[in-house]
């Protein structure tokens, strides 16, 4: 008879911590603005993206009262402004501040000492930044789409490739640390929903957005050189639209399912109910975003039976993760947290979002290129906003170790979701009826207001709560998994002893029921 | 009872191995892209039966078939450069660097050539799309077999240190991973390019 010996548990504990050496944190300005703690990195990313989203909506109302108001006040600059609103709310807003959540809190949730490649996810952020800041500088400089300076236009498409490539870099080191140091005992399955969220977002990024660089550098050539192939600066917006459409909009927004999972699993203290149904449908609407985009480049070539399917089952996986999700709250007595109220908001708004894609088949096709895809675009973002608050007040008090209330949270989620649904439900009205321009324009500009106060509300919030806050503990919300196994604000290296061999998707639940 | 002595502990993660493969899927997905959009214009501008070059424009075929098979061979050289690496074995791994770096420089060099020869502006005078796209998709390819060569020349160092082993030879490993995805795009943009014209 043979027995094979099992490698002592220890063992692999004292692997895991040596897989990576922590990077000592430095304190003061210089240490932020050097840092590569992965905690670090993701609070700037949240900070500067909570500003971004908020100065991104303040554009985008302003230039909606623009059109509701039919005053035409920014005059030849309505454009400019609308298009920036759109972009900086995607890639300088929404992407960056779940980007900024993932990079701080997968790593801690799969039990890793550091994220993979840190500098290079420093030099994300800061490319990041001084890519957003070269973007706005270019509109400043009648740049953008819809910029009457040609170099001006230039520097926006070099800026805006430059944001993009950041973005990359960062989903880049985030799915290599889910991939190469996840602690023993923690398979891919095993993953807390918010990282397998992750891991099924980055890895779609980082297929999606490179054909978005490739155009983008296809456009900054003909710009620049000869403005013969696409159509100059008009041929930004068209050849880049693909990135703020159906499917492509539902990816930025997908990290809110994972908020939702675990936010609704810790609430209820319950183990995630069929966790491999919402592991799969968290994939399959990855996939989903990802496999229309051969429909993407011109819509005259659209793949009709491709377009048509994604429409219909884009809105699958999502109700069947919200719904699994929310059976939880059946089976446990659910304390009331700001992450888990807010989030069941911005998945009922993503579950709108990928709805409402049905409407383009059953009318034939005739909502594509209308306003209509900006408010699905719109509800997408609205729910990235909205889950961004709930991942933010769920995650910060681990992060800074003081608690962000639940009440002036939860009220700023709410005011957020409706901003955001009205966000989306005035363009929409304006899809199907050009006659209410006004109307819709005028909804959606007060949406965007709404959801600009709600946001820079948090902020200052969040803010006021990490440097005033009360204590949070380290365990606030009797957390299910990994990141609640630390002190809060976690040391550096993450883990101040040994994790020992994980057994579940839960393993803290597993140690405390032990 | 017999009992097995215990397992030998894992391996580190091959981090550089991971966020490498990931790259070069993304780089990958670039290239594809930027090829899809060619053959887009291409098909607008009268579909795939006849060539796409201007009048009075001849493709320099041999330095581009030249162009290709140095690529293909600076892939086999820099595979046995990672070989070799991970085995410990400085003289051939540094050997097979420089000639790597040598072929990269060489690929650029082919593809300078080619702009010369062709005689073509970056922009058409009368209008026509192929000139931009030309040069835009082969210069992207050119910038990836310049950034693979530099990663083969800081492989070079890293080996002449003594970088080398099963640990210390991952990076190695990584620049061949890197190399390869190159050079499968580039052979696919010589096929669209060169080839379809």
């Amino acid at each position: 008879m043979t027995v094979t010996e099992a490698r002592p548990e220890a063992a692999d504990a004292v692997i895991a911590a040596a897989r990576l050496e922590p990077v000592p944190a430095t304190g003061g300005i210089v240490g932020w603005l050097t840092t590569a703690d992965h905690k670090r990195i993701g609070l700037l990313y949240i900070g500067f993206g909570i500003f971004g989203i908020a100065g991104s909506l303040v554009l985008s109302a302003l230039a909606s009262i623009s059109v509701a108001a039919e005053s035409n006040y920014l005059g030849d600059a309505l454009v400019q402004v609308s298009r920036l609103g759109t972009i900086g709310l995607v890639f300088t807003g929404v992407v960056p501040t779940l980007l900024g959540l993932g990079l701080a809190i997968v790593p801690l949730q799969i039990g890793a000492r550091a994220i993979a490649f840190p500098r290079a996810a420093a030099l994300s952020l800061w490319g990041w930044l001084v890519g957003t800041v070269l973007m706005v500088a270019s509109f400043v400089a009648n740049g953008g789409p819809g910029g009457g300076k040609g170099r001006a236009v230039d520097l926006f498409l070099l800026a805006f490739g430059l944001v993009i490539v950041s973005l990359l870099l960062a989903a880049l080191s985030l799915v290599t640390t889910l991939l190469g140091l996840r602690t023993a005992g923690m398979s891919l399955a095993r993953t807390p929903m918010f990282a397998w969220s992750w891991f099924v977002t980055g890895a779609m990024l980082l297929v999606t957005l490179p054909l978005l660089v490739g155009v983008v550098i296809y456009l900054y050539v003909d710009h620049r050189y000869g403005r013969q192939i696409f159509g100059g600066n008009d041929g930004i917006v068209r050849y880049t639209g693909w990135a703020f459409r159906q499917p492509v909009s539902l990816l930025y927004a997908l990290p809110v399912l994972g908020i939702l999972a675990d936010a609704v699993a810790t609430a209820t203290r319950q183990r995630q109910a069929l966790a491999g149904v919402v592991r799969g449908g968290i994939g399959f609407a990855g996939i989903v975003a990802f496999g229309a985009l051969n429909t993407a480049f011109d819509p005259r070539v659209t793949s009709r039976v491709v377009f048509i399917a994604v429409s219909v089952v884009a809105a699958a996986p999502v109700l069947v993760v919200l719904a699994l999700a929310l059976r939880n709250l059946a089976a446990g007595k659910p304390r009331l947290t700001a992450g888990f109220a807010v989030s069941v908001l911005g998945g009922l708004l993503l579950l709108g979002a990928a709805a409402v894609g049905i409407l383009y088949p059953i009318e034939r096709l005739e909502l594509v290129g209308t306003p209509f895809e900006a408010g699905q675009l719109h509800l997408a973002l609205a729910a990235g906003i909205v889950g961004a608050i709930a991942g933010a007040a769920y995650w910060l008090p681990k992060l800074t170790g003081r608690v962000v209330p639940t009440g002036p949270a939860i009220g700023l989620g709410l005011l957020a979701a409706l901003g955001g649904l009205l966000t989306g439900v005035g363009p929409i009205i304006v899809g199907f009826s050009s006659s209410s321009t006004q109307a819709g324009y005028g909804i959606l500009a007060a949406g965007a207001f709404l959801a600009a106060l709600a946001v820079a509300a948090f902020g200052l919030l969040a803010l006021r709560s990490a440097r005033a806050g009360a204590s949070a503990g380290d365990d606030p919300f009797d957390g299910l998994t990994l990141e609640w196994a630390t002190t809060s604000p976690p040391p550096p290296g993450n883990f101040a002893g040994e994790l020992g061999a994980v057994q579940s998707a839960q393993p803290l639940l597993d140690r405390k029921e032990a | 009872m017999l009992a097995l002595p215990p397992a030998p502990a894992p391996s580190r993660p091959r981090l550089l191995m991971l966020g490498t493969a990931l790259a070069s899927g993304a780089v990958v997905m670039l290239v594809a892209g930027m090829i899809g959009v060619y053959l887009y214009w291409r098909g607008q501008d009268g579909g795939f039966t006849t060539s796409w070059l201007p009048a009075k424009v001849e493709m320099p075929e041999v330095p581009a078939n030249t162009m290709m098979a140095t690529m293909i061979g600076a892939s086999v050289l820099v595979q046995w450069a990672a070989y070799a690496a991970v085995r410990g074995d400085r003289r051939n791994a540094a050997l097979a660097l420089v000639l790597t770096a040598i072929f990269g420089i060489a690929v650029v060099n082919a593809q300078a050539y080619i702009y010369r020869r062709l005689e073509m502006p970056l922009v058409s005078p009368d209008g026509r799309r192929y000139n931009t796209l030309f040069f835009t998709l082969s210069g992207t390819i050119m910038v990836l077999v310049a950034f693979a060569t530099l990663a083969a020349v800081i492989g070079l160092f890293r080996v002449i240190g003594g970088r080398l082993g099963p640990r210390d030879g991952e990076f190695v490993n990584a620049v061949a991973l890197f190399w390869h995805a190159s050079a499968a795009c580039l052979v696919t943009v010589w096929y669209v390019l060169y080839i379809l014209k």
